[in-house]
């Protein structure tokens, strides 16, 4: 009787949508049995109902609708394109399947609005913190090799320099946003991934190829959007891990976050703070680092204000302070030891940003400034095996001081016309200005770089299984810049607008098929970029990178094509993507090695313009997800990177027979087959084990061979980098947990057996996985 | 000295009793033989586990000491993880999670009776109040302060 009065209330409020028209009937189910209570709607119109509890549904469909959509919470929406025969049957019945691998997850980097994964035009890759608890990533730089495409790799013994590489391009290629914001500067491009703690994140969002116009033409690999968190829920976490690297060096690492939000939402902070304390490590026993020492303090606090139902207003203060050091004989004093690398960084990120929107959320309005300022103390330098007293003042002036400043400020404008339409458009204001001096080499960057650009991207929805992306960004670009190195000074003086289009197509071939294709138009000014940035060493003395005379900007051009299938076999749900993609290079900014070129026998390397260049390749995606307690995700990367024209890589200055001139046609450090797998199994609500590994195949990597800095190009084995992990959860309390964890990181102590040995080493000569054997165990409490 | 102590041992357990005072939550069972005892108006609360502003209703709003108050007087109060596999017998009914038989987080009958709206997915939050005659008065799909629901409770 109750329950009868409720569905009398409930049937009078689902009437009101009726239209009298054309009525249909019919089942909706889900593996074999009835679905209760599912959605039934016409698509792009308030028409609807839904199911009865035996799957059952009744709607009257006006004469202009063309198609259905029949969605359940958790459950795939399905389409339905309606033709005169549907109406001619007596009941139009429909299967839903579950969403189990989150499919239609929400992400932003596709458009810069909102949007369901599935409908995103470009291909957006969520990498949440359970990915980076899984494989034991303290920092960024650990937890992104866990994607198709991506590689993270340390180049330097000395400092533990990391590059990202996504789609076998440098990390110059790839654009880091914080929060969607583009504070990320060339030099924090150097260290910033291994600053970045991972438990200020909330997930990452990797978009591979330029797809995503509106962050800058200079993202011509792709873009790494690191957000943070925005907490609904009061909590707290303590969280300490210690690592054993190869058994004996230790990395010590607290994490401290908590989070506050007040009744009505209206406000709410989170604050993280981070303690982490590794020792170096020597691999081959000869005195000289290949993990650096590294000590990080870092915390910072994200609020939010709700003045009213229609605006937020937020704020993001994050402040690190990194100390790393590498070298030999680390307790002396720098200017006494070989050689040491000392940096110690002081960066502070802030960033407010205004939101306003209509009630029905057809209009947004997004104001922003984000700041981010480092001061640095560096020391690249040391006696390098010699103990004469030229070494010795040499080792005495060969501190540097760093201040780096970039700013960025904007609005954005987003306006849905109809469902099918929608427009963004903004404008974007940046700077960077960088000083990096040391004056015992008589080392100068001395860089501003504004760049003003303006950006519109238009959706459009022009049939129903078809989605196009348009957009184009202007960019006004002024460098300035001083660069000198001992005797030899050059300037860069460049004021260039450039148009970047950029086209991306979406085709819905079935429902379970998607097509995707995309070009996208990328620029670089000629500038410092990070690695121009970095002093290594080789032969006992430094090395040194400088722009050359007449460098000219560099263009892209980026093509993708995928397909994407997911579908369920019964309980079983698989997605599986296969994605080509094509970029050509032209006048790419190449390091040329002049060899021993500077006075006192240092190496200098040039950016040059260098032969066009092209990469090709396939990335295959592969999900796996029987069920809840398991998931298996894998993912292959088959690519070649080549010069069109021999490139030449070490200029001999005599072109003697035993040292001719170093020319190459395939890029370095680029493997052609590289990849990762993750799978999680939890047999219990307390228990679960990952296991996660990634590939890297044989690749070339240049090897400074003689002090002249005459290279051998060396060809390096596969590694095969695995992380088995057992985590332990106790529930002490409703609100309070405990989480016992422990593993090893590279059980199979895959790890480069070559290096260099002593202070005359070429520090870069490093590839690989960023570390030997580690065990772990980890500790997290709280109410998390 | 000791009676004091224990005294003040026992005023504090008794403060901390206090303290903990809680929504009397009945069963779907209880609340079936209750109404037909004595009837009075329902307050119903949907939640599941993976529902962050549940979880904010269920420690922010639940907790205040006039949100209790009220609820405890003049309504019975029953909530429901919508995510149960248990059968539910109400009304001379008996209501199972049939979607939980073919997948994860299938969301129990009566909550999808219960909670459902046109043309939108079942979401979370749901709260609803009803009248003595167990006729729907209010069905709420979103997150509420305590000031909010005890101007829904008051009327």
């Amino acid at each position: 009787m109750r329950i009868s009065l409720i569905l009398f209330f409930l049937l009078n409020l689902f009437s009101g949508w009726a239209q009298q028209n054309r009525s249909l009937t019919g089942t909706i189910s889900a593996n074999g049995e009835p679905l209760p209570f599912a959605n039934v709607y016409v698509t792009d119109s308030n028409t609807g109902t839904s199911a009865d509890a035996n799957g059952f549904y009744k709607l009257e469909v006006p004469d202009n609708a063309s198609r259905l959509s029949i969605s359940a919470v958790g459950f795939k929406t399905l389409y339905h394109r309606l033709s005169p025969a549907d109406f001619e049957k007596e009941y139009l019945n429909f299967t839903l399947s579950p969403d189990l691998l989150g499919l239609e997850e929400v992400v932003v980097s596709a458009t810069r609005n909102r949007l369901s994964k599935k409908e995103a035009p470009v291909i957006v890759q969520v990498m949440s913190p359970k990915l980076f608890r899984a494989t034991q990533s303290l920092s960024l730089a650990d937890g992104l090799n866990y994607q198709p495409g991506v590689r993270v790799e340390t180049n330097c013994q000395n400092c533990g320099f990391t590059q990202v590489r996504l789609n076998g391009l440098d990390g110059q290629y790839t654009q880091v946003l914080l929060n969607s914001r583009p504070v990320f500067s060339a030099l924090n491009g150097v260290y910033g991934l291994e600053q970045i703690p991972v438990s200020m994140i909330d997930r990452v969002e990797v978009v591979r190829s330029g797809g995503s116009a509106l962050y800058g033409s200079s993202a011509i690999a792709g873009t790494v959007n690191i957000i943070t968190k925005d907490p609904v829920n009061n909590s707290w976490e303590v969280s300490t891990n210690l690592g054993l690297i190869d058994g004996t060096a230790v990395d010590r690492n607290l994490n401290l976050n908590t989070s506050l939000v007040s009744e009505d939402l209206s406000n709410g902070i989170t604050l993280y703070g981070i303690y982490r304390n590794r020792d170096a490590y020597d691999a081959n026993g000869d005195g000289f680092s290949e993990i650096t020492e590294l000590t990080n303090h870092s915390v910072g606090a994200k609020a939010f204000y709700r003045p009213n139902d229609n605006s937020k207003i937020g704020l993001d203060l994050t402040a690190i302070r990194e100390y790393r050091r590498g070298g030999d004989q680390l307790d002396l004093a720098p200017q006494f030891t070989d050689i040491t690398e000392e940096l110690d960084h002081n960066t502070f990120f802030g960033g407010s940003d205004y939101e306003w929107y209509n009630d029905d959320r057809s209009t947004v309005f997004e104001g922003y400034v984000s700041v981010q300022h480092t001061n640095r103390e560096s020391y690249y330098g040391g006696l390098g095996g010699g103990r004469t007293a030229a070494d010795s003042t040499l080792a005495n002036n060969a501190f540097g001081a760093t201040q780096d400043l970039a700013l960025v400020t904007g609005a954005q404008l987003t306006r849905k016309f109809t469902t099918k339409s929608t427009l963004t458009s903004g404008l974007e204001y940046r700077l960077n200005d960088t000083e990096d001096a040391i004056s015992g080499y008589q080392r100068l960057v001395d860089q501003r770089v504004h760049n003003l650009g303006a950006y519109s991207q238009w959706e459009y929805k022009a049939f129903e299984d078809f989605t196009a992306l348009l957009g184009a960004r202007l960019d006004h670009v002024n460098v300035k810049g001083r660069y000198a190195i001992a005797q030899i000074s050059r300037n860069a003086d460049v004021s260039q607008t450039v148009l970047s289009p950029r086209l991306t197509l979406l085709y819905n071939i079935t429902e379970s098929l998607q097509f995707r294709g995309g070009y996208a138009r990328g620029f670089r000014a000629p500038q410092a970029f990070n690695e121009d940035l970095h002093i290594s060493s080789v032969g006992g003395e430094q090395r040194f990178a400088i722009l050359s005379d007449d460098l000219e900007s560099e263009f892209s051009n980026a093509y993708t094509a995928s397909f994407n299938f997911d579908r369920s076999f019964n309980k079983l749900q698989t997605s599986l993507l296969i994605e080509g993609f094509y970029t050509t290079l032209e006048n790419p900014f190449t390091l040329v090695s002049t060899g021993a070129a500077l006075p006192n026998g240092s190496i200098l390397e040039e950016s040059r313009n260098g032969s066009g260049a092209s990469v090709a390749g396939t990335n295959v995606e592969f999900n796996l997800s029987p069920g809840e307690e398991f998931l298996f995700q894998a993912g292959i990367t088959w690519q070649r990177s080549v010069y069109d024209k021999p490139q030449v890589l070490f200029e001999s200055d005599d072109n003697s027979l035993n040292e001719p001139d170093v020319v190459i046609r395939d890029f370095m450090r680029s493997p052609n087959l590289y990849g990762f797998f993750n799978a999680n199994w939890r047999p219990s609500e307390a228990f679960k084990i990952d296991l996660s590994g990634s590939f890297t195949g044989p690749m070339l990597a240049p090897h400074v061979i003689s002090s002249s800095g005459f290279i051998k190009i060396e060809k390096t084995p596969a590694f095969l980098d695995l992380t088995p992990k057992l985590t332990w959860h106790f529930d002490l309390q409703k609100y309070l947990h405990l989480e016992l964890s422990g593993g090893v990181q590279n059980l199979l102590n895959s790890y480069q057996t070559d290096f260099d040995r002593g202070p005359l080493r070429d520090s870069n000569y490093i590839y690989g996985p960023n570390r030997p054997r580690t065990f772990f165990i980890g500790l997290r409490f709280g109410d998390f | 000295m000791k009676t004091i102590l224990l005294f003040l041992f026992l005023a504090c357990g008794s403060l901390a009793a206090q303290e903990r005072a809680q929504i009397n939550w009945l069963s779907w069972e209880e609340l079936d033989s209750a109404l037909v005892t004595k009837p009075k108006k329902t307050l119903v609360f949907f939640h599941a586990d993976w529902c962050a502003y549940c979880k904010k209703i269920d420690r922010v709003v639940f907790t205040k000491p006039e949100v209790i108050q009220k609820l405890n007087t003049d309504y019975y109060a029953v909530r429901m993880d919508v995510e149960t596999t248990d059968s539910i017998h109400f009304d001379g009914k008996t209501f199972t999670n049939t979607q939980a038989l073919t997948r994860r987080n299938g969301v129990h009958d009566l909550a999808l009776l219960l909670g459902t709206r046109p043309q939108k997915s079942f979401s979370l939050p749901v709260t609803l109040i009803l009248n003595e005659d167990f006729t729907i008065e209010k069905r709420i799909f979103n997150y509420y302060t305590s000031a909010l629901l005890l101007g829904f409770l008051a009327y």
